[in-house]
């Protein structure tokens, strides 16, 4: 059976069958337990698919990626403590009809709008992703240049920490992007003389130095003996699909608003579960009911949270550049597969692309059906403490970093950064953007020197097309926009001082 | 006691010296004649720029007049043990090769630290430990090395 020239039965395959549940099943857990969150669930599993055909490979990350947006929602209703970023919104209304009795009713809301949310995304990546692609085959060398300095700078701007912080972040994954061996000339760079750093910093242990080490230090400070209560009421999760119909337009709203958010570099599902939310609560008939348990404040958040999961992969399919941290370790994934990702890819391997996207619909029915048999069982899980989980999840990171490469010197170099930035993790610097700038800047600094060839060193090609000027003045725009907004909000907060006094 | 500001520019400052490094690096790196930016270009524009951005960043620390927080860890103590309990299994395993002893030592050892305390005895808290890091130590064996031919 074969559909834009893919036989959907290839994606049938036993080993990809049980690896799109089994990445469910993590992505769930993972996404389940508080404080964790998806990135570390992707980051787990990513060095275990270097030995994976390219295809298969992808299809796990992303069955990670969607069961931990999805598990997220299971401690935000049960708890009333978020599993991921995007499941914040959820715990608001989730949370507060499971203290009226109903846990189980919640997680239907929460399991369907998941659900549908996913699938909005896959058709949407299915039939946007090319056309996106085949307009960025008209960019030049400096239009990819300020593409990738766009999304390096979009992510901190997204933030509300400090700028300055957020701009050393990313100057910091970029220049460990540069260890290794220059792809133009040659040339071995930042090296010291060790022969195992001539193939760069290794991605996997920078994400484990990233993600996971300051992460799990931050759990061993702050709640390393938490121990979650639930209730032992088995958790039944059917849909009536009737009774979700009323829901339907929250989970459309919530959709669609995920899939552009999720588009955006930097702002992920966390800010696409809020707005949908936001949007959901403002334009209800009865907007005093949320917060006290209104299905549809838990169908927009959720449905916008997966549908988030799609659009951080258009970007990244089309154009080489990830919507959010998340989709840049499944950029890595490419990487370390030896695929390049971007507009050419449609050309150069169209079955994987049409693999991913048929992949992905198959990752939302996973998803729909493990949740439906897992979910009571991951409410239990809730009840291991964080000091059993903590050792376990270090030594599966060190097994993460040490399989791909067997190579010590990048676990030594991942501990050593990890404590680094669990430093700055304590002290508000943003750790996203370095794993962002670390995947862009070979991106970044490759076209920056193949736009000064062509030019023979005049900066002029900067902006000599009109496309080039449009996406220099965006870059512009994404630079001062965060330093103009502060200087406005300083300003507000200075005359609201001066009202007050008079 | 121990202020954010002192640490922030604790950071700041080491930030600076692994950038002085990497600068020193950039301009003393072969420079490939007939090339228009070298290896080495790209690499001298982000080091300035990070070195400019640690001085503002020292310069924003030492002008903010907002009283000065607590540079807290709680408990640095298990975070010290957690790392050097780290460092120690990643050297034994270099050295030795024997990861599978090694590490059903190393998440003993992490669970003794941080559960021992909440049991009523010692026998009760080692033995406990001990089931678990067998246990994780086993399925580690029959997934990595049976199952997906990794061998640690």
């Amino acid at each position: 059976m074969t559909i834009f020239g893919f036989n959907l039965l290839e994606l049938f395959q036993p080993l990809n069958m049980v690896l799109c549940f089994a990445g469910v099943f993590i992505g769930l857990l993972v996404g389940a337990l508080p404080g964790l969150g998806t990135t570390l669930a992707i980051a787990l599993v990513l060095p275990f698919t270097w030995s994976l055909k390219p295809l298969t490979a992808i299809l796990l990350l992303l069955c990670v990626y969607q069961g931990a947006e999805y598990g997220g929602s299971i401690s935000s209703i049960i708890l009333g403590i978020p599993g991921t970023a995007g499941a914040a919104a959820t715990a608001l209304d989730g949370n507060a009809l499971a203290k009226q009795g109903k846990p189980s009713e919640a997680i239907r809301y929460s399991l369907a709008a998941s659900t549908v949310g996913g699938l909005a995304g896959a058709a949407v990546m299915l039939f946007f992703t090319k056309p996106i692609g085949t307009f960025a085959l008209g960019f030049s060398a400096p239009d990819y240049c300020m593409l990738g300095l766009i999304a390096c700078i979009a992510v901190i701007s997204m933030s509300s920490g400090s700028y300055v912080k957020g701009l050393i972040s990313v100057i910091i994954g970029a220049m460990l992007s540069m260890v290794g061996t220059d792809v133009i000339n040659g040339a071995v760079r930042f090296a010291y003389g060790r022969p195992e750093l001539y193939d760069g910093v290794d991605t996997v242990c920078l994400i484990v130095a990233v993600f996971a080490i300051p992460e799990l230090l931050s759990v061993i400070c702050d709640n390393l003996n938490t121990r979650y209560v639930v209730s032992t009421q088995k958790e039944k999760v059917k849909i009536p699909l009737r009774e979700f119909a009323d829901n339907m337009k929250p989970a459309a709203s919530g959709s669609l608003i995920g899939i552009v958010i999720g588009i955006f570099p930097g702002l992920g599902g966390g800010v696409a579960a809020w707005l949908s939310y936001m949007f959901t609560s403002r334009t209800s008939k009865n907007p005093e009911s949320f917060g006290k348990g209104n299905p549809r404040g838990i169908t927009a958040p959720e449905s916008a949270n997966n549908a988030s999961v799609a659009g951080s992969m258009i970007p990244m399919l089309s154009m080489g550049i990830p919507g959010s941290s998340a989709a840049a370790i499944i950029g890595a994934a490419f990487t370390m597969q030896g695929i390049q990702v971007g507009p050419m890819l449609f050309n150069s391997d169209p079955h994987l692309v049409y693999g991913i996207f048929f992949g992905f619909f198959l990752s939302v029915i996973a998803l729909y059906l493990l949740g439906r048999a897992l979910t009571p069982f991951f409410s239990r899980i809730l009840v291991i403490r964080n000091s059993i989980l903590v050792p376990i999840l270090l030594l599966l990171c060190l097994i993460g970093g040490f399989a791909s490469k067997k190579l010590f010197l990048h676990l030594w170099i991942a501990l050593i950064l990890g404590i680094l930035f669990f430093a700055m993790k304590r002290l508000s610097y943003p750790l996203a953007p370095v794993i962002i700038a670390f995947i862009l800047g070979p991106i970044i600094e490759k076209n920056f020197r193949r736009a000064l060839s062509l030019s023979m060193g005049s900066y002029s090609i900067f902006y000599q097309s009109l496309c080039s000027k449009v996406i220099l003045a965006v870059l512009v725009l994404v630079i001062c926009y965060p330093l103009l907004k502060r200087a406005a909000d300083r300003r507000k907060g200075a005359e609201d001082e001066n009202i007050g006094r008079d | 006691m121990v202020k954010e500001k002192h640490v922030n520019l604790a950071v700041a400052a080491v930030l600076l010296c692994l950038d002085a490094v990497y600068l020193y690096t950039a301009f003393h790196g072969r420079q490939y004649k007939g090339s228009v930016v070298g290896p080495f270009e790209f690499a001298k524009y982000l080091g300035i720029a990070l070195a400019c951005l640690c001085g503002a960043v020292i310069v924003q620390t030492l002008r903010d007049r907002r009283e000065d927080g607590r540079f807290e860890i709680k408990r640095l103590d298990l975070v010290c043990i957690t790392l050097g309990g780290t460092a120690l299994f990643l050297l034994l395993w270099q050295v030795t090769g024997l990861f599978y002893l090694w590490a059903f030592c190393y998440v003993e050892g992490l669970l003794l630290a941080f559960e021992g305390k909440q049991q009523d005895s010692a026998k009760k808290a080692v033995l406990g430990s001990a089931v678990i890091a067998a246990g994780v130590t086993l399925t580690v064996y029959l997934l990595f090395a049976v199952g997906m031919k990794i061998y640690l």
